[in-house]
């Protein structure tokens, strides 16, 4: 393995434009329903902060997954114990994490200016973080495989296509959960 | 796998980033008046930020590889380090360069009307932004990754959480600098 930035920028530069280009499509999609977020304010809390984690367990999988399939520690092998255990790992840790941040978020029902109740917005927190969370894992996993087996650096592929589908998954799993708890 | 070490090491820098997630949010509320004043800068606001972080966290895993495969072993100025920051400039100019037009192509099947003044302003702000976080970010992936392996972290269990999180708030405050200076210059 060696590091030319020419590869890299050849690597990355045509799926970072596609990225970009999905990143501000979504940017006009959201200002689309930009009246819908505003009716719960929590929302607007949420949403950044359930796409930060969801992206940053995809990003710390990502990168442990591909300097192992790097090191040839693990094999590029769905059915290798090592490799699902760390996908269980990044699960269990995302799961723990929303369900603190849905007891903490829960608490800010408390404020007057907040229409939802306490359980209201921790059923919201733990559904919407744990759809995320599975999702992502997975998401992550198949893509760290899928481009070490065509031949690509996975460090400039996984990252990139993992935060960008978790930016969409998250605002559309808690959009369903906010219509599933409060309609 | 070492199960407790990445729980120890992953975790804090989770809810450090739920933290610094909410202080970002308030350095947009102080942005209010220059999002107003410029049309369609809101909507590449998020692509500029996630960018910063993709192109600094596919760094930050780059470097984690290189570490974990033993390239780093004379430390992190050699041809290795130097060939990624290359690389990482590189695309950060690149991709700050096409968002403007991003923005042009998907308004124009939009009933949404942006100026050419906005569209050439946006693009000034784009690309400086993108370029003078871009640098800041890269020096900070060597901070992380070089403290790291001095305190015998695994890169990869933080460099990902720590550069987006950072990234977020830095890029947010560096942009609000560019649009209140362009807008203040130019209008």
């Amino acid at each position: 393995m060696s590091y030319n930035w020419k590869e890299i920028f050849r690597e990355s530069a045509p799926l970072l434009a596609l990225m970009g280009f999905i990143g501000v499509a979504g940017g006009f999609f959201l200002e689309g329903i930009e009246d819908e977020l505003l009716e719960f304010t929590v929302l607007l809390f949420l949403i950044p902060i359930i796409n930060d984690v969801g992206g940053n367990l995809g990003a710390v999988l990502g990168a442990r997954l591909c300097s192992a399939l790097h090191t040839g520690k693990i094999p590029s092998d769905f059915k290798d114990k090592e490799f699902q255990e760390n996908v269980w790992v990044m699960m269990g840790l995302g799961l723990f994490v929303f369900f603190i941040f849905g007891l903490g978020m829960g608490i800010v029902s408390f404020l007057p200016f907040i229409e939802l109740t306490f359980t209201q917005i921790f059923t919201i927190v733990i559904g919407a973080g744990f759809i995320t969370t599975f999702l992502i894992s997975l998401i992550t996993a198949l893509v760290s495989l899928w481009s070490f087996k065509k031949g690509l650096d996975p460090d400039n592929i996984v990252i990139p296509v993992e935060t960008t589908l978790c930016d969409f998954i998250g605002v559309v799993t808690l959009a369903m959960m906010v219509i599933l708890v409060v309609r | 796998m070492d199960r407790k070490r990445v729980v120890k090491e992953t975790l804090p820098m989770l809810f450090l980033c739920v933290l610094a997630g909410t202080l970002a949010g308030t350095v947009l509320t102080f942005m209010e008046e220059v999002l107003e004043n410029i049309t369609g800068l809101i909507i590449i606001v998020p692509a500029i930020i996630d960018m910063r972080g993709n192109i600094s966290s596919a760094l930050g895993s780059r470097l984690g590889s290189a570490f974990h495969l033993g390239l780093l072993h004379q430390g992190l100025t050699s041809k290795v380090g130097k060939e990624n920051v290359k690389g990482s400039l590189a695309l950060s100019f690149f991709t700050s360069a096409l968002f403007p037009f991003f923005l042009l192509l998907i308004s124009l099947f939009l009933p949404f009307q942006i100026g050419l003044n906005d569209l050439g302003i946006i693009f000034l702000i784009s690309v400086f932004t993108g370029v003078t976080a871009g640098f800041m970010l890269i020096i900070l992936t060597f901070l992380i990754v070089g403290a790291s392996m001095k305190f015998n972290i695994d890169p990869d269990n933080v460099s990902g959480p720590l550069l987006t999180t950072a990234g977020d708030v830095l890029t947010l405050a560096v942009m609000f600098g560019y649009a209140t200076l362009f807008w203040g210059v130019l209008f």
